[in-house]
């Protein structure tokens, strides 16, 4: 579905991302750790195509296409989809953008408790929790091939995480047998919060620009949250 | 006819009345409730006295020609304690080439009156002429005036309103300016007088293209105690010259008014907004805010990044931001405001 290979990307002419490698297969759920400030909402933003982040180096492969000189809506044509993690407020009533998306609006704006906001201006006097189901919203409407989630837990409080996580997993297809599910995810999460209502196939760690190592998702998480992120980086210099 | 529609005026929607003008000719008058309408000529007899007491015919040459000339246009009255739940529909056209078009209307709500009215002023495609018009609101205690004024010009067209309101104690009028089609020029600053506890809320939505000319805006004074002005602008000059302009004054004790202006640039657009803020007395509460900026590149990677091509992104932005809830109209004419704002900003970014 998608190879990230030896990415170098820019933004304001400061390296960002130094040689990121990344490979996520058909119907696999991947998520990435780091620290503030590592580079993890860079590479989603790299993937979606936004033109502030410049690759200098390496290749974005899609669906077997390298996209890194595709525009942003043509990437999203192609099946990415995106969950912004500080989305913008925009003078324009979400529904306008939703009849824009072809997909079932009704639907999912009723499973993310929604229906009142769809009249109103998108993120506007939205709360947290509010932006995030508006988030999910949007992507679950365009039905994506790969889901990329910037952070979906933070600030929600348990009940939205409950009805974020059963659409994100009823887009991820996960009552299917593995080899039956089509869509693919990439997740970041500060906490691993998110872990405890959808289940990830890989965790990847990033630290300054580089995934440093990767692994089963539980064990990456007990030996982070035990040892500390410097532990990761003692670790990938033993490799 | 196209023309009409697009500035509200349709005979196939529940209307009050209606009164449609072709140039210098009443073409229609149509009434259902008992509210008095009629061309402005046969009501100078009774009603004349009150004419030109809200616009001063010697403030410039398009009121002297208007009280010289204007004798097309219509008279509206509603009697006292009456509720007109329907919109009033009225229409103006310019249906030949270098035609100009003299006008003069009067409004006036007796006490406790209530009215939505609905003004479309067009022309036919690619016409070269004038429109020129006094138009006097006189609102008598504890009425209530939503006036939605649409305007759809050719680019040849020269436009010039002139528009006065006198707000009795506890009256509000609710005054609404859309312009989203080109003009040679459209030069308008209506002015409400109110007294106590009055209310006036002007509302324009502009789109200026293809050097396109506007000088517009909207002057409040704040006569009596306790009255209230908001004047709300949202403008779009793409490749065209724009001037806002406001003035609120407080006049008297506890009133309160303020001024929001919030202009968009595309392609050497050009918007210069003037607000005043004057103030005679001691205990008032004035304020103004205006912000200019061109489409934010965030917003618009947030649609891009829904599939949606760049242009289309641009022209959504557009209409998002021309598309404003007005407080105090029906429902069903703010959604005759969304409908044309819709139409006349598709795919024009």
């Amino acid at each position: 579905m998608l190879k990230v290979r030896n990415a170098w990307i820019e933004a304001d002419g400061k390296k960002i991302l130094k040689g990121v490698n990344l490979e996520v297969g058909k119907g696999e759920v991947h998520v990435i750790f780091g620290p503030n400030g590592s580079g993890k909402s860079t590479l989603l933003a790299a993937i979606m195509g936004l033109p502030s982040y410049k690759i200098t180096d390496g290749e974005i492969i899609f669906k077997g296409r390298d996209i890194k000189n595709e525009p942003i809506w043509k990437r999203a044509k192609m099946g990415i989809g995106i969950a912004f993690q500080s989305p913008p407020e925009i003078n324009l009533k979400m529904n306008k953008l939703l009849e824009n998306l072809d997909g079932n609006i009704e639907k999912y704006a009723k499973e993310l408790r929604m229906e009142e906001y769809i009249d109103r201006d998108i993120n506007k006097g939205f709360s947290g929790g509010e932006r995030k189901r508006s988030e999910i919203l949007q992507i679950a409407i365009q039905q994506p091939d790969l889901l990329l989630l910037d952070e979906p837990e933070s600030g929600v409080d348990m009940e939205n995480i409950y009805i974020i996580s059963k659409v994100i997993n009823e887009l991820l297809e996960k009552n299917k047998r593995i080899v039956e599910r089509k869509r693919s995810a990439v997740i970041i999460t500060h906490t691993g919060y998110i872990l405890d209502f959808i289940d990830a196939n890989l965790a990847h760690v990033m630290m300054d620009g580089k995934i440093i190592c990767k692994g089963p998702p539980r064990d990456v998480l007990e030996t982070i949250k035990k040892y500390g992120y410097e532990k990761c980086s003692a670790c990938a210099e033993g490799d | 006819m196209d023309e009409l529609k697009e500035v509200g005026f349709d005979e196939s929607m529940g209307r009050a009345a209606s009164f449609l003008v072709e140039d210098d000719e009443v073409k229609r008058i149509k009434k259902k409730e008992k509210i008095e309408i009629m061309p402005i000529e046969d009501a100078h007899d009774k009603y004349g006295k009150l004419f030109f007491k809200v616009v001063d015919k010697n403030k410039d040459k398009y009121t002297r020609l208007a009280y010289e000339k204007g004798q097309t246009g219509y008279f509206i009255r509603v009697p006292s304690n009456m509720e007109i739940m329907l919109p009033i529909q009225t229409a103006f056209l310019l249906k030949s080439n270098n035609f100009k078009q003299i006008l003069h209307n009067v409004v006036v709500l007796e006490e406790n009156a209530k009215l939505h009215m609905i003004s479309g002023c067009t022309s036919m495609p690619d016409l070269k002429g004038m429109h020129s018009s006094v138009t006097e609101f006189y609102l008598k205690k504890n009425s209530y005036l939503t006036y939605t004024m649409i305007h759809r010009w050719a680019k040849e067209t020269e436009v010039y309103p002139r528009t006065g309101a006198i707000l009795d104690e506890n009256s509000t009028f609710v005054s609404n300016y859309i312009a989203l089609t080109p003009a040679k020029m459209i030069d308008s600053y209506p002015v409400a007088i109110l007294n106590k506890n009055a209310i006036a809320r002007f509302y324009s939505i502009l789109y200026a293209r293809e050097k396109a000319k506007f000088d517009v805006g909207a002057i409040a004074k704040l006569n009596g105690e306790g009255a209230k002005a908001e004047i709300i602008s949202r403008i779009i000059s793409y490749n065209s010259n724009v001037i806002s302009r406001g003035l609120i004054e407080g006049n008297a004790n506890n009133s309160k008014g303020h001024m929001e202006c919030s202009g968009l640039i595309i392609k050497n657009g050009i918007i210069h907004t003037i607000p005043e803020l004057k103030s005679t007395v001691e205990n008032v509460d004035l304020s103004h805010e205006a912000a200019i900026g061109k489409i934010a590149q965030e917003q618009l990677n947030y649609l891009m990044a829904r599939g949606i091509e760049e242009e289309e992104a641009k022209s959504l932005l557009i209409r998002g931001f021309l598309d404003v809830s007005i407080k105090g109209l029906p429902p069903h004419l703010n959604k005759v405001i969304s409908r044309v704002v819709d139409l006349k900003t598709k795919a024009t970014a």
